[in-house]
């Protein structure tokens, strides 16, 4: 299943709730929604919604990375919330925790 | 790339020119980055690798190479994606570790310049997962950074895994240089073994029914032939699960022999004989210079010496000393062993500047001789320490009159270089005829 963002509210902050594989094919989606996103919450900081992703390879931690650095700019923190182990296991691996905060 | 065209409005002639024009260019691509790709040129006894490309090129790299001091350097490092993209920007790659480690370089400093070039040149969404490993055969240790690999493991004879190494920092090229953690871990074996290192696409290989090889499948596969063949028992046990599936991801696979030859005891006898028990810290690395007579006259050795020691993380305070005490030293061989300067000469009525006058004429007409410079940190119970060993091919000098006198010395004009080195080092020592010397510098923090 292709990935699916969807643009949400929690408290005032953006949040990205995700679902789906998360890879080489979401690269249109995934930016598309985060920039959608930061431009309805201009500030504060963000949280993703992992809790449907099944599947995640290298190009989209380098998604995240890109992210990561947009919302630098705005000194905005991302939080990754609700990973399931598949995922868990990868963000490990890398040591994005490093990077994120993985909730 | 002049022009681009809508495949749908393409003639057949021009279909046909563009894949021709594609496959030129993947040809050339093809003969350069096989040219660049370097042979791994280890003894097969103590080192087997494979890699297996998903496409044309790989995007995984195993790297060896012997450094001057015996260790293996080691590196598996895997760029992200595959094909010829991926294999571009792991070029750089192979190249700075090649040229470290053939300089000395310990792995911590190579994996920080790895870090700083491949974020200075790769996109930010790119990173490159890597494996280093240092390995000592004659202190039987193991030294390993890894960063975004799949976790490393060291095997006893019986194939029971001992020691894991998992991944505890971000892949190569996201972190800035100040946020880089370079630290390497340290593990010495008591029973032979080997050493695994392997990519992602190894454990994440998938059979025709989408099932996955895995971290737990590998282990006992490997655990399942002896050590002579548990590397090829493990790449054709791979293979059948593989099948006819075209693999997604590059494999690779390397395996380092851990134990404890001949060469190693010879190694350990050697040092248990000096009496002390030397540990080659991380930072270990030994130059040996030997000049002769036009290179003593053209060559303005100190500056050169003293970039080495800065490259090598000396700080500035030991680096003034060092260079105070090198500079007496190589000047006293120069001078007194070489060209048969006396240092009285510079409190007689000439002065200094008949000194100075008379050595460049000396010097010029310097012919057969030789200065052999060897230098060395090394690690022993108090510490760090540079270790230098200067000879001159002069005829050398009463140096046990030279140090009965070096009290006085101090106050004297003459003299004073070996006394204030005498005091800067743990240790100096005369040997031989008085044309070889050596010391031994402390590094303090």
């Amino acid at each position: 299943m292709a990935l699916n963002v969807e643009v949400k509210d929690h408290n005032g902050r953006l949040k990205l709730a995700m679902s789906g594989r998360f890879d080489f094919n979401s690269n249109r989606d995934f930016r598309k929604a985060y920039e959608e996103g930061m431009n309805r919450y201009p500030s504060g900081p963000i949280e993703i919604d992992f809790s449907g992703v099944d599947y995640m390879d290298s190009s989209a931690l380098g998604m995240l990375l890109l992210f990561k650095e947009r919302a630098s700019e705005q000194d905005r923190s991302i939080a990754l919330l609700n990973c399931q182990d598949s995922v868990r296991e990868i963000l490990d691996v890398v040591n994005f925790g490093k990077l994120f905060a993985i909730q | 790339m002049s022009k681009t065209h809508k495949v749908d409005d393409m003639s057949p002639e021009q279909m046909e020119l563009g894949k021709k024009s594609a496959e030129k260019n993947m040809s050339l691509a093809r003969h350069v980055m096989g040219k660049m790709v370097r042979k791994v040129n280890v003894d097969k006894d103590l080192l087997q690798h494979w890699v297996l490309p998903a496409e044309d090129f790989s995007g995984d790299v195993v790297a060896a190479s012997m450094t001057a001091e015996d260790r293996l350097h080691l590196m598996l490092a895997d760029g992200t994606g595959h094909g010829i993209s991926a294999a571009l920007c792991m070029m750089p790659v192979s190249e700075i570790f090649y040229a470290m480690s053939g300089k000395g370089f310990p792995i911590a400093s190579i994996v920080r310049e790895l870090n700083k070039k491949m974020v200075s040149l790769l996109p930010v969404d790119r990173f490159v997962a890597a494996t280093l490993a240092s390995i000592d055969w004659s202190n039987k240790t193991i030294e390993i950074w890894n960063g975004g690999g799949p976790s490393a493991f060291f095997l006893n004879e019986a194939g029971e895994s001992i020691q894991v190494w998992k991944s505890k920092n971000l892949p190569i090229g996201v972190l800035s240089d100040k946020d880089f953690d370079d630290k390497v871990d340290v593990f010495r074996w008591d029973q032979p073994g080997q050493l695994f290192m392997y990519s992602d696409g190894l454990i994440e290989a998938r059979n025709p029914s989408d099932a996955l090889f895995g971290f737990e499948r590998m282990l006992q596969v490997l655990s399942e032939a002896n050590q002579a063949h548990r590397f090829e028992h493990l790449k054709e046990r791979l293979m059948v699960h593989i099948g006819a599936k075209v693999s997604d991801d590059d494999i690779s696979l390397v395996a380092v022999h851990c134990k404890t030859g001949l060469k190693g005891s010879m190694e350990f006898e050697r040092k248990s004989k000096s009496n002390q028990a030397i540990v080659r810290g991380p930072h270990s690395w030994k130059l040996v210079l030997d000049l002769d007579a036009e290179d003593i006259k053209e060559i303005d050795l100190l500056p050169i010496l003293l970039t080495w020691l800065k490259q090598c993380g000396i700080s500035q305070k030991n680096s003034q000393r060092l260079f105070l005490i090198l500079t007496e030293l190589y000047n006293n061989a120069v001078d007194h062993g070489l060209l048969g300067l006396d240092s009285s000469l510079k409190t007689s009525s000439e002065g200094f500047e008949g000194y100075l006058s008379k050595r460049s004429q000396r010097l010029a007409k310097l012919k057969h001789a030789s200065v052999a410079i060897y230098c060395e940190r090394i690690r022993d119970k108090e510490g760090d320490y540079i270790y230098f060993n200067i000879k001159d091919s002069g005829p050398g000098f009463d140096f046990a009159e030279h140090l009965r006198g070096k009290v006085s010395c101090m106050s004297s004009l003459s003299g004073r270089g070996i006394t204030l080195v005498n005091s800067l080092t743990r240790k100096m020592l005369y040997k031989g005829k008085g044309n070889e010397v050596e010391v031994e510098y402390l590094l303090s923090e």
